[in-house]
């Protein structure tokens, strides 16, 4: 395999000047994309298109890989500190990473974040490496049924994760799906529930959704409750802290290793999206432990595997695109974009003709992934600090910052009432209990599963979910985790 | 009969969700199936809901979901995810909704005029009048957040 | 006592923006006298030119725009900027709608995609109308390309017509590659069975994986699949004369279906705000052309994969006229399968 042999010339390719100054670059503006919620990964990248127009295309694709790679880190962030998501990704990771902050542990669930994500992003780019001879056959497998199985695995998650208030839970669940229902569907061809506004053409967006659910939501409430993000007298500033985190996932690397995994195949899948892989692992770690009431409290594993898989993935979306010219996300398309614009195709021929872009490709997400975790790991004690600050003083420039963040996405305003109104609702759902982590899994798989559902009829009929192996065994895998978990919560509930 | 914040936030679903079921009858019988079946279902789960919540009677009738494990305990808080759900028992409504109030106000003015002069104003009276801040942190704080707005997206995004 | 004291501050707020949008509103009026002044000089451009994209980034369309920024600037009389501005939603409507209603200064100007621009403006209740819009040339024509999965049984068009139920994979019927594949197999009387996507690489892709039979894109976007790993067999050209590329593949004239050849191609055109006074837009027009001249420019877009197809204003608004009028003519057609 010609591929295996340029691994070692690629990487001195990759480090000739001006390649690290550019992968700085990129990664920097990745970073700082990455920390503002709302702002991501496509923001930066679509910034630095025109500059890398003049560029070769290895510094092109060092750039462009550089500022993408540096999102998912960088996102978890603000997740662990203020409980916002700074990108899609990184929505999970809030749930154990704001109870470590509110513990005075900020800086042990920093140094976690960035091990994991750093070596999730290796583990991706390994895979990446060795699947992408087979990556076709791969991608193949997946049709519709799968598809939509996979949905439905996505969403069963809902049942572990809202235990203790199912109907809640449900009810959430079945609100986020209705939201992703709205607007145009070519599938259907038909418009739906847009009370008359050409804006939801295009539905309820996903990022407008979250910043309203999660970070106007929390900001209001942290401004409510006044004192500061870290909760307690004996804050962990030390970098004994932030080495802890570190240690921490070498502690638990099982729980790494496995998220990793999960989170590579998810990427691997185009259509799927890399916004469902840090849900899935994190609800695939808390339904294999046996500690499960941890999870929520502060329990650092819950920071390690959404981490892990939502670097991993990057590598494994990469195959679609690079194989099939077929981007997993805006990302995806944009860099699909920059190569065909320096004249290099994506598709069956890019692994004969460019085998060394493709490596200098994965080496620039590996180093963009290993800088921006060091300058985090870096600046952790610095950044942790922020849960010391009065949160009368945080709370509006999280309103100012979040506010601003989406109006930049789209330069529309629509976006930003949305993102009020979200931000009410999800307040409310706070309030009284109503799990909003339920709402935003439904509305991110909602589409997908829809979608596929219609699909596969269309294409292969009713019978198309079953008479599929790895459909049928999606499944099973799906019904299995159900029946396990309610069963378990009907026993914890007769033993209290 | 108790009626209660939480009631009030139920029936707003309900209504919500109403609405939707309502409008599923104009689409196309593809489009409408899935919405549709989940709409019902989510007027059915709320309806029990709202029960379990207003009348301490129909809870009683709703036991038999309790007895099952007590996995659709009404009053269940989400103790499973603290950091999600509320840390105050009691919360002043009026304060939230003068809250949202404020950022409507907010993006009202980031609509018709210019940010950069609209930011530090709303830093400034927020803290100072929401906030209870002192007006030396407040002007602080809505300076350096103008400054660090201007450099980030006027100067390096160039959106406004 | 409290509460009254906050409530006075947000008057107090309140009453302060209100001069600020007082002043600023006096300032932007001010600018506007200016301009108007300026315009008579035919100074033109007077400001950064932008280029309104109606689609996420990434796309073709995307692409093309970014390629013809940098060169259209050079060639314009004063020296500014022509900034790309993605403006995504409403399958194309938002972005279009914001070149219409733009300020008719001739410095918004925008991409469009013909003929599915042109649907999308029969079907949806829209407030723009296309052929109000100052054209100011067309880019871009791209040749399709008709063809099968190697996992259908049928070879020929012959054997589709024949055929009982084909599978066509294609994206939403309201687009421009969902509509031409709609007319054209309606047209030879296929028995079709529409699997719709999302979009293109998902239809394509469903073709590739064998679940559907047939596919008709844009011969840049079968290419890979069609010339480097024999995944789909190719069936018609939907072109005068046979693809250089294709030398064994029929044209859609050979077939006898030469009225198809207007409906099935996608085109992409640069027009700007309706009411540009002339000057204006003779300035946009000269510029164009010479741009299109541009043998870079010419080398970038190759490069890309878009192939070059350039025309004037005038032929540009005859494009718009016929497409609007041809495609009234196929609206019920349409409207049976969009609702």
């Amino acid at each position: 395999m010609n591929l295996m042999e340029l691994i070692i010339p690629t990487f001195i390719d990759f480090f000739e000047w001006p390649g690290p100054l550019y992968l700085v670059l990129g990664a920097s503006v990745g970073m700082l994309f990455g920390i503002l919620p709302g702002l991501g990964g496509p923001q930066a990248v679509v910034l630095l298109l025109p500059l890398t127009f003049g560029l070769e295309p290895r510094l092109a694709i060092t750039t462009l890989i550089g500022a993408s790679g540096a999102t998912a880190f960088s996102g978890s962030v603000t997740a662990i500190l203020i409980n916002t998501p700074g990108t899609a990704v990184n929505a999970a990771t809030c749930f154990d990473g704001f109870p470590l902050a509110r513990q005075g542990k900020a800086g042990m669930a920093l140094g976690a974040s960035a091990t994991s994500s750093a070596l999730g992003a290796i583990f991706g780019a390994i895979i990446l490496t060795l699947v992408l001879p087979i990556g076709r056959k791969l991608v193949l497998a997946f049709s519709y049924p799968e598809y939509f199985m996979l949905a439905i695995l996505g969403l069963s998650i809902i049942v572990v994760i809202s235990r203790e208030t199912l109907l809640k839970g449900f009810i959430a669940a079945i609100l986020g799906l209705l939201f992703s229902s709205f607007g145009y569907c070519g599938i259907t061809g038909s418009v739906r529930f847009t009370f008359g506004l050409i804006y939801l053409w295009d539905g309820i967006k996903l990022v407008p959704a979250l910043i309203g659910l999660f970070a106007i939501a929390e900001a209001v409430d942290l401004f409510i409750g006044r004192g500061t993000i870290a909760r307690t007298e004996r804050f962990e500033g030390a970098i004994t802290g932030v080495f802890e985190g570190v240690k921490s996932v070498f502690k638990h690397f099982r729980v790494f290793l496995r998220s990793a995994i999960i989170g590579t195949i998810i990427g691997i899948i185009p259509g799927v999206g890399g916004s469902v892989s840090n849900f899935i692992a994190y609800a695939h770690i808390v339904q294999s432990s046996k500690d499960k009431e941890k999870f929520g409290h502060g329990d650092i594993r819950g920071v390690i595997a959404p981490e892990a898989a939502n670097d991993a993935k990057d590598g494994g979306a990469l195959i679609p695109t690079l194989i099939f010219g077929i981007p997993g996300s805006i990302v995806m398309a944009v860099l699909l974009g920059a190569l065909m614009i320096h004249g290099i195709e994506p598709g069956p021929r890019m692994m004969l003709d460019y085998p060394e872009l493709i490596l200098i490709l994965i080496w620039a997400l590996v180093f963009s992934n290993l800088f921006t975790s060091t300058v985090g790991l870096l600046l952790s004690l610095q950044l942790s600090k922020i849960t010391l600050i009065p949160t009368t003083i945080v709370a509006p420039v999280i309103f100012v910052l979040s506010i601003l963040g989406t109006y930049a996405l789209n330069k529309m305003f629509a976006d930003v009432v949305v993102v009020l109104i979200f931000g009410l609702l999800g307040f409310a759902m706070k309030r009284f209990d109503y799990p909003r982590i339920s709402l935003v899994i439904a509305l991110v798989l909602g589409g997908l599963a829809q979608k596929s559902f219609h699909q596969t009829i269309m294409a292969l009929g009713i019978k198309g979910f079953i008479i599929r192996p790895i459909s049928l065994g999606l499944l099973i895998a799906t019904i299995v985790l159900l029946v396990f978990s309610l069963a378990k919560s009907k026993r914890e509930g007769e033993a209290v | 009969m108790r009626f209660k914040g939480d009631s009030v936030f139920s029936l707003c679903l309900l209504l919500f969700t109403a609405v939707l079921v309502f409008l599923c009858f104009s689409y196309n019988p593809t489009a409408r199936l899935i919405p549709l079946v989940l709409g019902l279902l989510g007027l059915l789960l709320l309806s029990v809901q709202l029960l379990l919540e207003i009348s301490p009677a129909g809870s009683k009738n709703l036991m038999f979901l309790k007895d099952k494990g007590d996995i659709f305990s009404v009053q269940g808080k989400a103790q499973f995810y603290p950091s999600q759900t509320s840390t105050f028992v009691k919360i002043n409504w009026l304060q939230v909704l003068r809250i949202f109030t404020w950022l409507a106000v907010f993006v009202f003015f980031l609509y018709i005029t210019y940010p950069l002069v609209v930011i530090p104003l709303f830093i400034f009276f927020f803290l100072s009048v929401e906030g209870r801040e002192n007006w030396r942190r407040s002007l602080g704080l809505a300076a350096g957040t103008g400054v660090f707005m201007y450099l980030l997206f006027s100067l390096l995004l160039g959106i406004f | 006592m409290k509460k009254r004291k906050c409530f006075f501050s947000l008057i107090v707020f309140l009453i302060v923006l209100s001069l600020i949008v007082f002043a600023v509103g006096c300032q932007q009026a001010e600018k506007v006298a200016e301009e108007k002044t300026e315009v008579k000089a035919v100074e033109f451009p007077t400001k950064n030119i932008t280029l309104v994209v109606p689609v996420v980034p990434g796309g073709g369309f995307d692409r093309c725009a970014r390629i013809f920024a940098p060169y259209f600037e050079k060639y314009l009389p004063r020296k500014v900027t022509v900034v790309v501005e993605n403006v995504p939603g409403a399958s194309w409507v938002i972005g279009i709608d914001k070149v219409y209603r733009a300020k008719p200064d001739g410095h918004t100007i925008g991409i469009f995609n013909i003929p599915g621009n042109v649907v999308t403006q029969l079907v949806m209740d829209v407030k723009f109308d296309l052929n109000k819009f100052t054209w100011v040339g067309r880019i871009a024509e791209d040749i399709y390309v008709m063809a099968i999965s190697p996992s259908s049984t049928h070879r020929t068009v012959d054997e589709l017509i024949k055929a009982e139920k084909v599978k066509i994979a294609t994206d939403g019927l309201a687009s421009t590659s969902g509509l031409g594949v709609l007319i054209t197999t309606d047209r030879m009387g296929i028995n079709q069975h529409f699997i719709l996507h999302d979009g293109s690489t998902e239809s394509i892709l469903a073709a590739v994986r064998g679940d559907a039979e047939l596919v008709q894109y844009p011969y840049g976007s079968l290419k890979p699949y069609i010339k480097d790993s024999n995944e789909l067999i190719p069936l018609i050209v939907f072109a005068d004369n046979r693809l250089p590329d294709l030398p064994d593949v029929p044209t859609i004239v050979e077939l006898g279906y030469p009225e198809l050849l207007d409906v099935v191609k996608l085109q992409r055109l640069i027009a700007t705000t309706p009411g540009v006074p002339e000057d204006v837009a003779q300035i946009l027009n000269d510029a164009f052309l010479q741009t299109m001249n541009d043998p870079e420019f010419q080398h970038k877009l190759k490069e890309a994969k878009i192939d070059l197809a350039a025309t004037g204003a005038e032929e540009a608004a005859k494009i718009i006229k016929n497409a609007v009028e041809q495609f009234t003519a196929y609206k019920p057609l349409l409207l049976e399968h969009v609702k």
